[in-house]
């Protein structure tokens, strides 16, 4: 089948979108229904293909923890988006007279990123068809292959229950310019950007709505009613899931002097190795680019023991998690910053507040709105931290990775682009989910506001009657 | 199904029901077999179509690009077709009320 990367023309791809949009604003909810069952279940039944596909173009991440991010992204987003109501008359409060109305919003482009290559494009392409909005996919230019076929698969499935033809279209290696040139035609009804800092302002200044995530620098405050070896299991498997490559994976952990030592000794037993101050410099050296001020890609999604052998130190075999202690955090400390790689920064307070001052930090540090994480049995503890945490999700006693796209941990939406509110300069702290594609229009029926038609509104032009006289006189024999 | 009213001057083309792709794919021929020997005015009479697919659209600007606008458009759509040309932006083959 003829993708669209075979022949990438701006308008000539938004025609054809828009010629899938009037086609789609014809389907019925059992339609649509059916469309993303079978898009769901082609996604699904190729969930290994595409892991192992993603993994070998990208050079990121475990294959093994790939299919788990696409059982995710159709399973389990499947299971969370099948039985809502996405078309005509959703819902109706007689008492108030509002009827509620969904409507799409139009095509929708989706930029995906290198990280989460399958499981991006399957997870945006179900919300699209629940949603009746064509959608099209701009994978990231390292993972061309395996984001086209997991799009093209899913197509496929969809047309087989007689979807509206390119209601899913995919594009090749796309420049900088023909991006913009996308996001900003004026048929483009949403753009949904899951990628870097750069790619998201672009999106946001298109001047088409765009829904964008931000960047992650996500504190784990042990704190010290933590259960600490169930805390320390569960922060490794977050953190060494996909090498690490989940932008709401821990990149700093937090604990009180009172439990450090049990702390520590908890990751040495499960497989960290804990970096000296040589061995610190040395990982920087390749883990962080000093003049972008970024991760290197060098070590993003790369095991432990590789990452080990770029930096030229030697660690036991069967090391999980490089830990670096650090004291600050910031520019001077680079470890301090988001890197998508099993490196964890190591912090010990004296109590609380300074646990908690320290994870603002962290969080303001590169990850504001996105996630945080608490192992913890205090329930104030727990509150306050959230209470001060710039964070969209604030994960309790769950690895963080797996904790924050919800539905595997928690009861949050199964989402693979989670927002980050305004901290992050996106729209939502949300997880994105088929809610967020839809335009609500409401039927509304007359229902007279009993207090004000009874009032005697000429009582407003009377400059006399303050706000406390008009209270009293308006809610008078309620 | 599509049936056929032809005069000197016209030929109406009267869609009804399902215009899916499976129907496009088994009408398309003949019907631009009609459309290309037709004299004069080409009309394609939606009032009875129930669903609208790309094909059809297709088969419109197939039409409309074989004998121009001037001789060509689409007429008696109900609302909900007519917003199916209007979100595609083909709402210029809409004959005016």
């Amino acid at each position: 089948m003829e993708s669209a990367s075979d022949r990438f023309n701006v308008d000539e791809v938004m025609q054809r979108a828009i010629q899938a949009a009037a086609v789609f604003s014809q389907l019925d909810q059992e339609h649509t229904d059916r469309i993303v069952c079978a898009a769901y279940r082609a996604g699904f039944n190729a969930r290994v293909q595409l892991a192992k596909m993603a993994c070998e173009e990208t050079q990121l991440g475990k294959w093994q923890d790939k299919v788990m991010k696409n059982v995710l992204a159709t399973q389990l987003v499947y299971e969370d988006i099948k039985d809502l109501r996405t078309v005509g008359v959703i819902s109706e409060d007689r008492e108030r007279g509002i009827v509620e109305i969904a409507q799409p919003l139009g095509p929708i482009l989706a930029v995906t990123p290198i990280t989460n290559p399958t499981s991006t494009v399957m997870f945006k392409i179900l919300l699209a068809l629940k949603t009746r909005n064509p959608i099209i996919i701009r994978p990231h230019n390292k993972a061309i292959r395996c984001s086209n076929e997991a799009a093209r698969i899913l197509y496929e499935a969809a047309l087989s229950e007689d979807a509206p033809e390119d209601c899913v279209q995919w594009l090749g290696n796309t420049t900088r310019e023909e991006t913009h040139a996308l996001m900003s035609h004026k048929k483009l009804a949403l753009i949904l950007a899951t990628g870097g800092t750069g790619l998201v302002k672009s999106a946001y200044s298109s001047g088409t709505p765009a829904i964008g995530v931000g960047a992650g620098n996500v504190p784990v405050y042990i704190e010290r009613s933590a259960d600490i070896p169930f805390a320390v299991e569960q922060i490794l498997v977050s953190k060494t899931f996909d090498n690490g490559t989940v932008c709401a994976s821990e990149q700093a952990a937090v604990t009180e002097r009172i439990v450090a030592d049990q702390v520590e000794a908890e990751f040495r037993r499960q497989g960290a190795y804990f970096l000296n101050k040589e061995e610190i410099q040395k990982v920087t050296e390749v883990a962080f680019d000093r003049e972008q001020g970024v991760m290197s890609m060098a070590v993003v999604g790369q095991l432990a023991t590789h990452i080990a052998h770029l930096a030229g130190i030697e660690v036991p075999p069967e090391t999980l998690l490089l830990m670096a202690p650090q004291k600050k955090v910031g520019r001077d400390y680079p470890l301090s910053s988001e890197i998508l790689a099993p490196i964890l920064a190591y912090y010990v307070v004296e109590d609380f507040p300074e646990a908690v001052n320290l994870c603002i930090d962290l969080n303001y540090h590169g990850g504001i709105g996105h996630t945080a994480s608490i192992f913890s049995n205090n329930e104030k503890a727990i509150r306050d931290f959230a209470i001060t945490m710039n964070a969209g999700r604030i994960l309790v006693n769950t690895p963080s990775s797996q904790g924050a796209v919800g539905a595997i941990y928690n009861t949050l939406d199964a989402s693979l682009t989670l927002g980050c509110g305004s901290g992050g300069k996106n729209i939502t702290t949300d997880n994105v989910s088929a809610r967020h594609l839809l335009n609500i229009q409401r039927i509304a029926r007359r229902r007279v506001n009993a207090e004000l038609a009874q009032f005697d509104k000429s009582l407003y032009l009377d400059e006399g009657v303050d706000a406390a006289m008009l209270e009293t006189l308006y809610y008078r024999n309620r | 199904m599509v049936q056929y009213e032809e005069t000197e001057e016209s030929l109406v083309a009267v869609f009804s029901g399902r215009l899916d792709t499976v129907f496009c794919q088994e009408s398309e021929l003949q019907v631009m077999e009609r459309v290309r020997a037709a004299r004069g005015r080409v009309e394609f009479d939606l009032a009875k179509a129930d669903y609208v697919a790309s094909a059809l659209l297709r088969l419109c600007l197939q039409a409309a690009k074989s004998l121009g606008k001037d001789r060509f458009a689409v007429v008696r759509v109900n609302p909900f077709v007519k917003k199916v040309f209007k979100i595609a932006g083909m709402d210029s083959l809409l004959a005016e009320d």
